[in-house]
């Protein structure tokens, strides 16, 4: 057989304060030089040279704090890019515009619980599509217009093909999506609508993870074409060929949440909550929080919560003991985070353990009744992932894990879509409760 | 022969193939088998005590080893096997 030498990228191995990528499992340091020597490029995503762990970006942060203060950072503009040194790019080429999302009080149910509860809204249409996607999306595709690819290529659970086919349009970069032939309609209607060639969604009859494990070996078979045929490496998977860089998209969350509860006048330790499915968005943000943190850009200091519904807990599970058992074909009305293999699993519980957090696992309905609160007494309508977030809140308090008084910010990943009466009827037929769905809208409509 | 699969970063231990054919009859054999054409895969695959690493996933055709019987799944003659990193997802 042919040897396919992958030809090198337009990468550098110099970009902003980055110092190094270091692997999250053995702690084995790659220089950007090192990457670029070895590999042809710096967009490598795992420590290939010892034990095959998560590669993550770092800075030279003693270089960061003679640059940053809180007085300048205040004086900027509440962007995606107000900590753009804290962010792996070189030039900032799409999703230049991206403003902060709301971080609002809850109005009822904080009351409620009796807690100081806050609702940082990535549903809110501040995400050009909705759902925390933007975030990271926006770092890969600024990465790929860096290094010169122009296809993509990514399997998802719904979020992650709508924001990668709404930024492939806007940056001119071909798209290849995967998604679970189950996924529902509304979803795929909604990548459908930013795609400039109908033939860039393929719905297969396969779980996500396994969409995922297809949509890596198409990129690496088209960048092997690409090798034989002369050309430079152009096909990307964002979270995956990406994803030391796509994740740091997400530290933008925890930048955001910091920086507004600040400016609600909150200190010191706080409950900070997430869905959980790959842990990825859970990493990140506290990773963010933590960049501030060394750097004197803040004094808030979080406790890591994640939430998975019972039905898919590969993470929760994984609680001290020594790895996963994956769950195969995962169901839940989340789905969203119906992800057997978490790829940031093992670092998510290391979060929660540095930062005297941990794990809740919540029940489909009591998913569903806390989405129909958010809906109902927050006037919020979220994917059913925002009820997770929430059913976990209310679990904690059940349990005194949270005090009365206690600051808590809830995150909400995702907007509905459609008419939640529509979105909680589609989900119930397909797990056929729908008897109990009717009940459910039945005693809304008596609120 | 089985054929192989290897990722992009791993194919420093392979003279840049793609693809490696090797003959085993389960995955640990297989290991074997390439750690003798390609020396020094094995050390990425695998922790100290012979298991795979957990940032690793093995497929038999379509199927993840860790759904069936791990290292000691049996890989039938003409099966295709694919190593890929896990870190993805999400």
């Amino acid at each position: 057989m042919q040897a396919t030498m992958q030809a090198s990228d337009r990468t550098t191995a110099k970009v902003g304060f980055v110092s190094h990528l270091e692997c999250l499992h053995c702690g084995e340091k790659y220089p950007l030089s090192r990457l670029k020597e070895e590999q042809g490029t710096i967009l490598i995503n795992i420590c290939y040279d010892m034990c095959m762990g998560p590669l993550d970006i770092r800075y030279d942060y003693d270089r960061l704090k003679r640059v940053l203060s809180r007085e300048q950072i205040a004086r900027r503009p509440d962007t995606f890019w107000k900590l753009r040194e804290l962010l792996p790019v070189q030039e900032v080429k799409v999703a230049a515009d991206r403003q902060f999302t709301p971080l609002v009080k809850s109005r009822a149910i904080g009351r409620e619980l009796g807690i100081e509860l806050y609702l940082k809204l990535d549903c809110d249409s501040a995400n050009p599509t909705h759902s925390f996607k933007d975030r990271p999306v926006a770092l890969a595709f600024n990465k790929a217009l860096e290094a010169g690819y122009d296809t993509v290529y990514v399997a998802s659970t719904g979020n992650l093909a709508i924001a990668s086919a709404y930024q492939a349009s806007e940056s001119g970069i071909a798209i290849h999506a995967y998604v679970p032939e189950a996924l529902g309609r509304v979803k795929k209607e909604a990548i459908r609508k930013h795609l400039a060639d109908p033939g860039g969604l393929a719905e297969l009859p396969l779980s996500y993870d396994d969409c995922n494990i297809r949509s890596m070996l198409d990129c690496d078979k088209a960048n092997e074409d690409a090798a034989r045929a002369g050309r430079p490496r152009s096909n990307f998977v964002p979270n995956n060929s990406f994803r030391p860089y796509y994740k740091e998209g997400s530290k933008t969350s925890g930048f955001e949440i910091a920086l507004q509860l600040e400016k609600e006048g909150v200190t010191g330790r706080f409950h900070l909550v997430y869905p959980l499915g790959s842990g990825a968005l859970f990493c990140s943000a506290h990773k963010g929080i933590r960049e501030l943190q060394q750097l004197g850009l803040t004094s808030l200091s979080p406790r890591m919560w994640g939430v998975q519904p019972e039905l898919c807990s590969p993470i929760i599970d994984a609680i001290g003991k020594d790895d996963f058992v994956p769950v195969k074909n995962p169901k839940t009305i989340a789905k969203s985070i119906a992800i057997g293999k978490p790829g940031s699993g093992h670092q998510a519980i290391a979060v929660m353990k540095e930062s005297n957090g941990g794990g809740l696992k919540v029940t489909e309905k009591d998913i569903v009744r806390s989405n129909i609160d958010l809906y109902q007494k927050e006037g919020i309508f979220a994917q059913f992932v925002g009820g997770v977030t929430i059913a976990g809140i209310r679990k904690a308090v059940k349990l005194g894990i949270f005090k009365p008084g206690d600051v808590v910010v809830a995150n909400i990943t995702g907007t509905g879509k459609g008419r939640i009466e529509d979105d909680l009827l589609d989900a119930s037929k397909e797990f056929g409760w729908e008897d109990e769905a009717k009940q459910l809208l039945e005693e809304m409509s008596h609120d | 022969m089985i054929k192989v699969k290897i990722p992009t970063p791993l194919r420093r231990f392979t003279k840049d193939l793609a693809e490696v054919e090797v003959e085993a009859a389960d995955v640990k054999s297989l290991i074997e088998a390439l750690e003798k054409k390609c020396p020094g895969i094995r050390k990425r695959l695998c922790e100290d005590d012979g298991s795979i690493r957990k940032f690793i996933n093995v497929y038999v055709g379509d199927e993840d080893i860790r759904f069936l019987k791990g290292i000691e799944t049996k890989i039938a003659q003409g099966k295709e096997i694919s190593i890929v990193p896990s870190i993805a997802g999400g």
